[in-house]
């Protein structure tokens, strides 16, 4: 499945979240801004100005205290639903060059589109202008775009429009002067290879690979045989030679997770048998809504990774149910049984959740004979009476235990969170 | 064999397409908005014969459609300011920003000044762009020397709500 002529475009939005922001919050623009995980953690977002000040990715908020304060760091919390809208848009605008076969939406804020179809009759850099030029235009956001031969390429190509000004934002390998080719591949580390990873670039580099070059120059069925194919298809990949294809169809779930980190630390079993319930009850609406059945489910806690001071504190333990469910009563009957398990007294607990895995459609699951249909079909009665109220009225309306109930002590922090211009009492207010 | 070739082709096409539309259908798209349909009574007057099917309740509105010309690139805002009064815009009015319309001399636009958002009417001029308040007791908007005028998205239509509740 080897091609030589196709062409790939990967888009890449610059620093989503920071960007997402600034979109409806223009005070922050040229600010040194940062966007924090989940209950106010770490660092996921950096705006250009952040890094600068040499604030990495996925720091935890204590560690850059000083920096923050002295440099005025304007920190926010992760505005999600937002985030999700603007995604959505970003994708629907790349759609509209090609088919929706030759898209895949590889992440919330990355997009592949193949192109091979169309290579003939555009030029391909003004193509990724225009994609540049219209979701900034559109949207606010600002892209960077990278054209090759191949996914692996198109990615590296991208890395090489972010880092040089001079590109533009769009860098063209497809039409690139293959002398000009190699004088970027070796200067970018190995480690930066799509598919390459930390793990394998410390092995490449003993061997004496460490840019792109070296790697794109090794012969593959000897790297295969010292690695693996997929190191291989990434070689052929760098040479030009497309072995990956886009994936246009996201492929169907193998698990569910649902877990959050606390707002304060949690050390009752009882508020933790209440946030693992709603955990459930999340996860379970997700099973629903992609029709699918739950055989086998995770309960986990955890208490803080980054306190020095007590060890930490990690359980999980698993259980399967009879017959494959969809039931929200079950996953929280289920959840709440597995926590007394692995609860332990005396620990300050940071994070809990549950894993539903051993996933099957629900259309296509065979009941065994000794069945009791009646008690399934009232569940079901149950649950589509739930999914109407909570569709009607609201996901907080309706629900197993006492978890919806607001001011919980566990909840969520999430102190500078943005409005979410996406909803009727949230817009954004034009007030001059 | 060239009749035996193209009905092989003929099926291939076939069976791919049956493919991806049931994977199509598996593939939950998100929508954002909703839509609430309004039927429509169509009045027509026709000299031949009536065909009350047709004719009676034919289209339904649907104000999504109506109101927003291209969803992708459409935003809402509310105002909280009197400086457009006179243009029918008041406080708590919401506006429908379409970010992908040019805009042109006249429009009323959703605009950046030094950072700041503000809502005025688009002057084009032999004085460059400039920013129109429609309400006397509001300055006009000149920029000054190193000030950029960064257009956020043009103006399509105010959403007033006339009963207070």
């Amino acid at each position: 499945m080897k091609h030589e002529n196709k062409v790939f475009f990967l888009i890449d939005v610059n620093n989503m979240y920071v960007s997402c922001e600034r979109v409806f919050d223009p005070s922050l623009n040229n600010q040194p801004v940062i966007v924090l995980s989940n209950n106010d953690g770490c660092a996921v977002a950096r705006s250009n100005e952040s890094k600068a000040l040499g604030i990495k990715m996925g720091v935890p908020l204590f560690q850059i205290k000083d920096i923050v304060q002295q440099n005025e760091v304007i920190v926010l919390s992760s505005n999600y639903a937002m985030y999700a809208e603007m995604s959505r848009r970003f994708h629907k605008i790349l759609s509209s060059y090609v088919t929706d076969e030759e898209v895949e939406p590889y992440s919330i804020d990355e997009c592949f589109v193949d192109f091979t179809a169309y290579e003939k009759n555009f030029d391909l850099e003004k193509v990724g202008q225009e994609m540049r030029q219209q979701i900034w235009k559109w949207l606010g956001l600002p892209v960077c775009v990278g054209i090759g031969r191949s996914k692996t390429e198109s990615k590296i190509a991208n890395h090489i429009a972010k880092k040089n000004a001079g590109f533009n934002s769009v860098c063209d390998l497809v039409s690139m002067d293959p002398c000009n080719k190699e004088y970027y591949f070796a200067q970018i580390d190995v480690s930066e290879v799509w598919g390459v990873g930390r793990k394998h670039s410390k092995k490449l580099q003993s061997m004496g690979i460490s840019t792109v070059l070296d790697l794109a120059c090794a012969e593959p069925r000897e790297m295969q045989k010292k690695f693996s194919i997929v190191i291989a298809r990434t070689i052929y990949e760098l040479q030009g030679i497309s072995c990956i294809e886009i994936e246009y169809t996201p492929p169907t779930k193998k698990q569910i997770v649902a877990s959050r980190s606390f707002g304060g630390r949690v050390t009752e079993l009882t508020d933790l048998k209440e946030a693992i319930s709603m955990y459930a009850q999340d996860a379970c609406k997700r099973l629903r809504d992609e029709g699918l059945l739950c055989g086998c489910m995770i309960a986990f806690v955890q208490s803080n990774p980054f306190d020095p001071n007590v060890p930490f504190y990690n359980k999980s333990i698993t259980g399967s149910f009879s017959e494959p469910t969809d039931c929200a009563v079950d996953f929280v009957k289920a959840a709440t049984r597995m926590l007394n398990e692995i609860y332990k007294a005396g620990i300050k607990y940071k994070k809990c959740g549950v894993i539903l895995t051993g996933l099957e459609p629900k259309s296509g699951h065979t009941y065994d004979l000794l069945t009791d249909f009646e008690h399934i079909e009232k569940k079901e009665c149950l649950m589509q009476a739930m999914d109407g109220i909570h569709s009607k009225f609201g996901k907080k309306k309706i629900g197993v235990g006492p978890c919806f109930i607001p001011g919980r002590t566990w909840s969520m922090s999430r102190d500078k969170l943005s409005r979410n211009p996406f909803r009727w009492d949230e817009l954004l207010i034009i007030n001059a | 064999m060239s009749e035996i070739a193209p009905s092989i082709i003929q099926i291939k096409p076939y069976l791919t397409q049956g493919a991806v539309l049931s994977e199509a259908l598996s593939f939950k798209q998100v929508i954002p908005t909703t839509q609430m349909l309004i039927p429509y009574a169509l009045e027509k007057i026709s000299a031949g014969f009536p065909s009350p099917a047709q004719d009676y309740i034919d289209k339904a509105l649907d104000m999504n459609e109506h109101l927003i010309k291209n969803e992708t690139a459409t935003f809402i805002v509310k105002v909280a300011s009197l400086s457009m009064l006179n243009a029918g815009i008041d406080i708590d009015d919401e506006l429908i920003v379409d970010r992908s319309l040019n805009a042109k001399h006249g429009d009323i636009v959703v605009a950046l000044i030094d950072n700041d958002f503000t809502v005025k009417r688009l002057m084009i001029d032999e004085k460059g762009q400039w920013l129109k308040a429609e309400n006397p007791d509001y300055k006009n908007i000149y920029l000054m020397e190193g000030q950029e005028l960064i257009i956020w998205g043009v103006v399509t239509c105010i959403i007033k709500m006339i009963r207070k509740s």
